[in-house]
């Protein structure tokens, strides 16, 4: 067994002990799972020792290959380049955090709780190393049963509602997008779902479009691109911790990986036609998210809001489709799991603490809870992209990248580097400075060893990732640079064709007159 | 004495005997639940025995076909008939029920799936459909006590007979077209695609799907379904969808096949409409077996995507299409079996669940069971790793193979619809909690292990479909 399937199959594994063995106690189950995650953390950190060869080369790596269902083509294909490396490692960083994060918060139905992060945990593992498109749909749509469980049974207010409409709305995306991969699999004529064998025959122009425009749909929810995205403040705040923390910091980077993996690979002439109106909607997205994070009144919503703004800049940066945009999108994919796993971390401390989350019920909090006051600072200017954390690289990056593509977009999307200035320093300003107005925050304790262990980490990344970006990059590059290099190929190949028609059709013409 | 080879109508022979047997014990010997009960399953699993280690390709003078396809009906019939026999054993004591008469009813049904099966000539295919249905008429209207009881068996016997009536003149039709009975006969006469024989086969598909419930032939299933005691509808939902199903996936593939572009279109759009009736209609339900009444008739709209893929110029692509078909449907029946076997197992405050509210918090108080129900759910929605996720996919495939994406999408967005209504029953499971003093009792016996088995099945073949999926394979490809 390869080492991606043992990242896989454990937490699945270990989700199975929970269910069977019925007397362990909630303290035991907690610390089961938290062992077991992170184990993995430490057995994914195994992938870094290819990092050389992720730097050289943008072949799959760690590729294991089983017969599913061979009449049908399909396999259990995985392997992994430098784009799905760092995204895996993200998951698996991300979930020993979370169950960290809501040890204390959680107090009931400890048990299920766990089992749903680790199914969890293995069905985003597997979107990031699936070779194969049916494989890759399984474990995208697992993914949405223990989610949408953890909002529904442990999330706050309006919990039911917002699970569902998560639910349906990611499951109605990506209904048609099998429907495209089954139109795919006919007219490949591959008899084959690995992406390797369908990726070999060009699909037709003018169904390249409906087909793109079908993933495209699955992944622009998942992102969620401006206008798709208002499943995404619901989920959010109605979320437990745990959960906001995995859907904003991993299973939202499967919208922009989706287009980089699939959806622009297999349908490159489409997506170049429809570029444009990717960035468009971007761009959008970014002013809109800054706008209305700006006037958000409760502290958990102000961060969804801020992801459709910062998703935004992943999808510009996809859009515009030069190298640079694109490995900044991909670094930022990273750096949003990281500042707004931390931002939902802090917020659900906050919550703990005062069963609030109204920035109006806050203020002064630094003179209470200085510690969790810096940290909160810290990460904030992280999320705001401040040169010397890691948002600023992902983001300057995408802009540099896109100037070329559209200046226009830039600067309307410049707009929304200003505004997370604003929306986020004066949240902090709102809840951390003055004097403390309201007397039930007067003994609010500050951070404990647990929070910090916690917040650490995160903390420590998006410094390093914003000093040492020369660490992680070379790797990001190598996939990139081949995507660009062969959707450019066919897209040139398809304008040299549609421009040759004519030239060939004039001639007898000239000669009739 | 003609010399007449009797082995492929062995297991219906051996199931009538048993119904006889059944009947007779319970009239004249006082035999009660158990002992029909025993009875009833013995003869049941002899047929399955001798289906399985006697196999036959006898046709009995042409009237029947044995062989790979009628096998694998005939099994999925059987196993599903066993379960329905142990799931209404648990009840039919609260139901006022008179066992044997139940059951040697159960048993009379079962030879006409089974007839159903393996009928290769219009007429014997017509006599198979009515001994299933007459007696799948006097089951609904079990006990006879019930007013609602007796609505659920008139309506159903009126509609059956009116479509029974549709069926028998698209085979006249057919016969005048061709001047056969016989199905393989009949395809030569009607290749060419004559008025008659358009109109024969126009008739003798609103038959059908007044059978399968496909809208908008579907009005009377939702009153039947309830109407009846559960235990019949779990039955009748499950079996009658398999064996009429395969009845007429081996119409269309002998007899009908060369005809398919002329009928295709149309029954992609009953398709089509059946799956947009089904789930917009169980979005409005609360009644928990009217809820399954229309999440069935969408699950028939899948089914006849299946039909419709066989419009394929590839004999290949054919066999494809109806192998995805009969997998769906053997599995689509055992899951909605366990679906159903879940209302027989819970005792809310002493009664069965009717309402989708009723459900609520039973997943703090039998977890079990709320787990596998939850499984259940999943699979009829369509989400993976279950088998009925692999099931659509592949009817979904053929659909597409067939050019026929824009059925295959509407096919997947009512998945999503019905995820919607599948879902609420989760939502009432595991996220409210039941009233101040309610008590939920479940059934003792095997009803916990016929549901355990089915949601088991339910996740293992949808984790590894392809055992099962070779033997539909096989069985598809007999026909071509």
């Amino acid at each position: 067994m390869g080492l991606l399937s043992i990242l896989i199959l454990t937490p699945l594994a270990g989700a199975l002990i929970l269910a069977v063995s019925r007397g362990m106690s909630d303290e035991t189950v907690k610390r089961f799972s938290l062992a077991l995650t992170l184990v993995l953390f430490g057995v994914s950190l195994a992938l870094l020792t290819e990092l050389p060869g992720f730097e050289s080369s943008a072949d799959y790596r760690f590729t294991e290959e089983l017969k599913w269902l061979p009449d049908w083509g399909i396999g259990y294909r995985l392997g992994i380049d430098g784009l799905s490396l760092w995204l895996i490692i993200l998951s698996t960083l991300l979930t020993p955090i979370s169950l960290l994060g809501s040890w204390t918060s959680i107090d009931s139905r400890v048990r299920e709780f766990n089992i749903f992060i680790l199914i969890l945990e293995s069905a985003m593992i597997g979107v990031f190393c699936a070779l194969d498109l049916f494989l890759f749909y399984v474990f995208w749509e697992a993914m949405l049963i223990p989610m949408y469980f953890l909002i529904g049974i442990f999330g706050h207010g309006r919990r039911i509602y917002a699970a569902v409409k998560f639910f349906l709305y990611t499951m109605a995306g990506s209904a048609l997008m099998l429907v495209a991969f089954l139109v795919l699999y006919r007219e490949t004529g591959a008899q084959s779902f690995a992406l390797e064998d369908l990726m070999k025959t060009p699909i037709d122009p003018s169904l390249q479009m409906w087909l793109f425009l079908a993933f495209a749909l699955a992944f622009a929810i998942k992102v969620p691109m401006f206008p798709f995205h208002t499943w995404l403040p619901d989920a959010h705040v109605e979320a437990p911790t745990a959960g906001s923390v995995i859907l904003a910091g991993v299973m939202l980077k499967m919208g922009g990986y989706g287009f980089l993996r699939l959806a622009i690979p297999l349908f490159p002439v489409a997506a170049d036609q429809a570029a444009w109106g990717i960035a468009f909607l971007g761009a959008i997205g970014i002013v809109y998210g800054a706008l209305v994070s700006l006037v958000q009144p409760d502290m958990k919503k102000l961060v969804a809001y801020s992801s459709v703004s910062h998703l935004g800049f992943v999808m510009l940066g996809i859009a515009a489709f030069s190298p640079m945009s694109v490995v900044g999108a991909s670094y930022q994919m990273l750096n949003h799991g990281i500042s707004t796993g931390a931002l939902f971390l802090m917020v659900g401390m906050l919550y703990e603490r005062r069963h609030t989350r109204l920035i109006a019920e806050f203020g002064g909090l630094r003179n209470v809870m200085p510690r969790f006051a810096a940290v909160f600072l810290l990460v904030c200017l992280s999320s705001i992209a401040v040169p010397g954390f890691n948002g600023f690289i992902g983001e300057f990056l995408i802009l540099v990248g896109a100037f070329s593509f559209s200046p226009g977009l830039v600067m309307v999307s410049t707009l929304g580097v200003i505004l997370s200035a604003a929306y986020i320093l004066w949240m902090v300003q709102r809840v951390m400075y003055g004097e403390v107005t309201n007397p039930k925050n007067a003994n609010l304790p500050d951070l404990n060893p647990r929070e910090w262990a916690t917040l650490l980490p995160l903390v420590f990344l998006s410094l390093f990732m914003g000093v040492f970006s020369s660490w992680f990059t070379p790797s990001i590059e190598k996939p990139v640079l081949k995507i660009i290099r062969d959707a450019r190929v066919q897209v040139t190949v398809h304008q040299m064709r549609t421009r040759a028609l004519p030239r060939v059709a004039t001639p007898p013409a000239e000669e009739s007159r | 004495m003609m010399d007449i080879d009797l082995l492929p109508v062995l297991p219906s022979i051996i199931v009538s005997l048993a119904g006889i047997v059944v009947l007779l014990a319970g009239a004249f010997a006082g035999a009660g639940l158990a002992a029909c009960r025993n009875l009833g399953s013995a003869g049941l699993l002899g047929a399955l025995l001798v289906i399985m280690f006697a196999p036959s390709d006898g046709n009995l003078g042409g009237a029947i076909m044995a062989g790979v396809y009628s096998a694998f009906v005939q099994v999925s019939i059987l196993v599903v008939a066993i379960m329905a026999v142990w799931l209404a054993a648990a009840r039919l004591d609260d139901d006022e029920v008179n066992p044997h008469e139940f059951f040697a009813l159960m048993l009379f049904s079962v030879v006409g799936m089974l007839g159903l099966a393996t009928a290769a000539e219009a007429i014997s295919l017509f006599v198979a459909l009515e001994i299933m249905s007459v007696a799948l008429y006097a089951m609904c209207a079990m006990p006879r006590t019930g007013p609602e009881r007796q609505e659920a068996g008139i309506k159903y016997f009126i509609t059956g007979a009116f479509s029974s009536a549709f069926l028998l003149f698209g085979i006249a039709l057919l016969y005048g077209a061709s001047g056969s009975t016989t199905l393989a006969v009949m395809a030569r006469g009607v290749s060419e695609g004559s008025l008659l024989a358009l109109m024969g086969a126009a008739f003798f598909f609103v038959g059908f799907l007044f059978k399968v419930g496909a809208a908008p032939f579907h009005m009377w299933s939702p009153d039947v379904y309830q109407g009846a005691i559960t235990s019949v509808t779990a039955f009748m939902a499950a079996g009658v969808k398999i064996a009429a199903f395969a009845a007429l996936g081996r119409v269309v593939a002998i007899a009908l096949g060369d005809l398919s572009g002329s009928w295709a279109p149309a029954v992609a759009l009953v398709a089509a409409f059946t799956m947009v009736v089904g789930n917009l209609g169980a979005l409005a339900q609360t009644d928990l077996k009217r809820l399954l009444a229309y999440s069935s008739v969408a699950h028939a709209g899948y089914m006849i995507a299946g039909i419709v893929g066989m419009d394929n110029v590839s004999v290949t692509a054919r066999a494809q299409s109806l192998e995805a078909l009969l997998f769906y449907v053997a599995t689509y029946a055992i899951t909605n079996l366990g679906a159903f076997g879940i209302l027989i197992a819970i005792r809310r405050n002493g009664a069965e669940p009717r309402v989708t509210t009723d459900l609520r918090g039973l997943a703090s108080r039998n977890p079990i069971l709320a787990a596998m129900l939850t499984l259940l759910l999943i699979s009829l929605t369509g989400i993976p790793v279950s088998v009925g996720f692999v099931g659509k996919f592949h009817l979904f495939k053929a659909a597409v193979a067939a050019d026929y994406s824009g059925l295959a999408a509407v096919g997947v967005l009512m998945s999503v619809v019905s995820a919607y209504y599948y879902l609420r029953l989760v939502v009432l499971m595991y996220m409210e909690d039941a009233e101040e003093g309610t008590e939920f009792r479940t059934e003792p016996g095997f009803v916990p292990s016929i549901i355990a088995f089915a949601a088991a099945l339910t996740f293992g073949l949808g984790l590894f479909p392809a055992p099962l999926l070779a033997l539909a394979r096989a069985a598809a490809a007999s026909l071509f």
